[in-house]
């Protein structure tokens, strides 16, 4: 090829790589545009909203309010309400994350050996999570339900006399209640994580257990459970993220009752802003819902950040 | 007495029969490799020996002990695998130690013990890092430091340098050597690569097809194998096999056909038939290049020449056939492919195989 002629097939070239780099750049702007709107819109821009009126006196109807500056922030850390809904918050969170994530790993453990109908089951455990909090919410009530509730009838059957607590009607055992509903529901989640982090530990590594002298137990509490760590550490930020947007699970079986008994920050804010129409003093919890939530994310991320640090 | 002894084992997964009676002695402090190819069934019985399979039926004995259901950590053997298998969660005093703190061995014994199989590894400097903070090479040190520091009356090798770049492999094919020579514990090694089975074995069992083809030192199987297959599986490049016939002239002493030229052979074949169909083998560092006067020597013509430096390989078939045959020549060889050639074999170091690939004795 002639000097002139390279020249010209490699400008060519360059020009080809230059449109087609271009080209790709829009492409990827535009993609990435379609999700980003959907996110500002639905998520990011109520957000905003909900900071700018966590100042104000706005009761969600009219269009005059004042601004009222910290007060809402003041009012919610003192008021005795909030309180009482951090501490179901608090108690229904490390229930959340307990129960369904021993439950889940209890359960990978035992269908990840090599048992018969191990898949039907996974199924059968999984099926909960297909179902809205809705539907699980309406199931858990008429199994709660005092007079023919099957929970009840059980009880009655198994103790020969009639049994008619009314397990959601009460303060002493309508959160716990509704965390069993909860548990029940999350349990299949958790399960199919630490199946998946079940599957991706080396069969190796348990064989050398094995030879080292390691009984099922000491497999299992030295190999299995250290290396489940990443599962671990999905199953918790899940588990911590999703008992704290737990609403509609709890509006279907207590709607926060009885006696705000089961009231969590979620219920709260939802019963402020919607019910009593006081829509700043909603977006003042929402705010500090918000933060506590930016908080453990952000912890998730440095346990994630040390999981990396050790597995390759 | 014998170390390991298997007897009449067999197994199969899903009705298919992999182990199909193996029966094989192991002499104390003997470093024996299990070679064949994938599939052969190596791995398998690697892992009968350690228990981590249950056999099917037969027997293993360990040591003068029978071990055939008895639990893999009490067989006292150690293995070491391709993978390393070493705990990401544990640093590398931890890894070794793992199993002397499961028995609860004082904490002070461990230490020692650890600090000297780690002198031995020279990865005393490694000892507080975790896998992640290793290279390939040293991970496999820690894994049989792991090993070592159990002091087992056998270790089991499943592949274990298949995962390393070949200088790191050659390396550490020396240091496993070494350790055999400092330890003198016995050694089952598996691998697919001859190379390393020739290289560090006391003694090779050749495995095809979840059968045993041969048992023998390395240059017992390279100088005397007992079939075709072993003839064919041992030495790099592999032996030159050809179909031939057997040539009895009136008077004339017994001869093979080696493309268009006729070699004679000794007495071994004096029990056949002339026309009996044999394979003649010949492995390439037996063959040269000769010249066209030479009786002995056979018309080829080169398809391909590789220059690896010290020495070459040729290529070539004969005229009228595509199987292609290598000749090994020393240096840097002067031919070109597409050329004619003649090959001058050595009559002295040629092989036959009957019809059932079993070898006919040696020239």
């Amino acid at each position: 090829m002639s000097a002139p002629l390279f020249r010209a097939v490699t400008m060519a070239r360059r020009l080809d790589t230059g449109i087609m780099e271009r080209q790709n750049t829009i492409w990827r702007i535009l993609l990435l545009a379609i999700p980003l709107a959907v996110f500002s819109i639905f998520i990011v821009w109520p957000l905003l909203n909900s900071f700018y009126y966590s100042f104000t006196n706005w009761n969600g109807f009219n269009a005059e309010y004042d601004f009222v500056g910290l007060k809402n922030f003041s009012k919610v850390l003192t008021t005795r309400l909030f309180t009482n809904a951090a501490i179901n918050t608090l108690i229904w969170m490390v229930a959340a994350i307990v129960l369904p994530s021993l439950a889940g790993l209890g359960l990978a453990l035992l269908l990840d050996s090599k048992i018969r109908g191990a898949n039907v089951f996974k199924s059968i455990f999984y099926l909960p999570i297909c179902l809205s909090a809705i539907v699980v919410g309406q199931i858990w009530v008429w199994i709660f339900q005092p007079d023919w509730g099957l929970l009840n009838m059980a009880i009655s059957a198994i103790s020969g006399e009639p049994f008619t607590y009314a397990w959601l009607a009460k303060p002493g055992s309508a959160i716990y209640a509704v965390i069993v509903a909860w548990s029940w529901q999350q349990t299949g989640l958790s399960m199919v994580i630490f199946l998946a982090g079940l599957t991706g530990i080396p069969q190796d590594l348990t064989e050398v257990a094995e030879i080292e002298g390691a009984t099922r137990w000491q497999r299992t509490w030295h190999v299995v459970l250290p290396l489940l760590r990443p599962a671990t550490v999905v199953v918790i930020a899940l588990s911590v993220i999703n008992s704290l947007k737990g609403f509609d699970i709890l509006y279907i079986m207590t709607g926060g009752g009885p006696f705000n008994s089961s009231d969590t920050l979620a219920m709260y804010m939802y019963n402020e802003s919607f019910k009593k129409y006081r829509m700043g003093y909603g977006s003042a919890i929402s705010v500090i819902l918000f933060l506590i939530t930016l908080t453990i994310i952000f912890i998730y991320f440095r346990q994630l950040k040390k999981v990396d640090e050790i597995y390759d | 007495m014998s170390e390991v002894t298997l007897k009449d084992i067999r197994k199969s997964f899903d009705g298919l029969e992999i182990i199909k009676g193996v029966n094989l002695e192991i002499e104390t402090g003997e470093f024996v490799v299990f070679v064949g190819p994938s599939g052969c069934g190596k791995s398998t019985l690697l892992r009968l020996i350690s228990g981590l399979e249950d056999i099917g039926s037969g027997s293993i004995t360990i040591a003068g002990r029978d071990v055939t259901r008895v639990p893999p950590s009490q067989r006292g053997v150690s293995m070491v695998f391709q993978s390393y298998a070493l705990f990401p969660h544990m640093s590398v005093a931890q890894n070794m130690s793992f199993g002397l703190r499961l028995a609860k061995v004082p904490k002070k014994e461990i230490e020692r013990k650890v600090a000297e199989a780690a002198e031995v590894l020279q990865i005393t400097h490694l000892l507080d890092r975790k896998p992640k903070q290793l290279s390939g090479g040293q991970r496999q040190r820690v894994a049989i430091g792991r090993s070592i520091i159990r002091n087992p009356n056998v270790f089991l090798f499943d592949e274990p340098l298949s995962n390393l770049d070949a200088a790191l492999r050659v390396q550490m094919r020396v240091e496993i050597s070494r350790l055999h020579q400092e330890i003198k514990t016995t050694m089952i090694y598996v691998t697919h690569d001859q190379v390393e089975a020739m290289t560090l074995a006391d003694k090779i069992v050749v495995l095809n097809e979840g059968r045993i083809e041969q048992v023998g030192t390395p240059m017992e199987l390279y100088r005397r194998p007992a079939n075709r297959f072993v003839a064919e599986f041992i030495g790099t490049p592999k032996m030159n096999l050809f179909d031939t016939e057997l040539v009895v002239p009136q008077g004339g002493s017994a001869l093979v056909s080696f493309g268009s030229a006729l070699i004679p052979v000794d007495d071994r074949v004096a029990h056949l038939q002339p026309g009996a169909s044999l394979s003649l083998g010949l492995r390439p560092e037996n063959l040269e290049l000769g010249s066209a006067a030479d009786p002995t020597t056979a018309e080829a013509r080169i398809e391909l020449v590789e220059k690896l430096g010290g020495e070459s390989m040729l290529h070539a078939h004969f005229p009228g056939s595509k199987d292609l045959f290598v000749v090994n020549v020393a240096g840097e060889a002067a031919v070109r492919p597409g050329e004619t050639v003649h090959i001058k074999p050595d009559p002295d170091a040629c092989y036959l195989f009957d019809g059932n690939g079993r070898a006919i004795g040696q020239s």
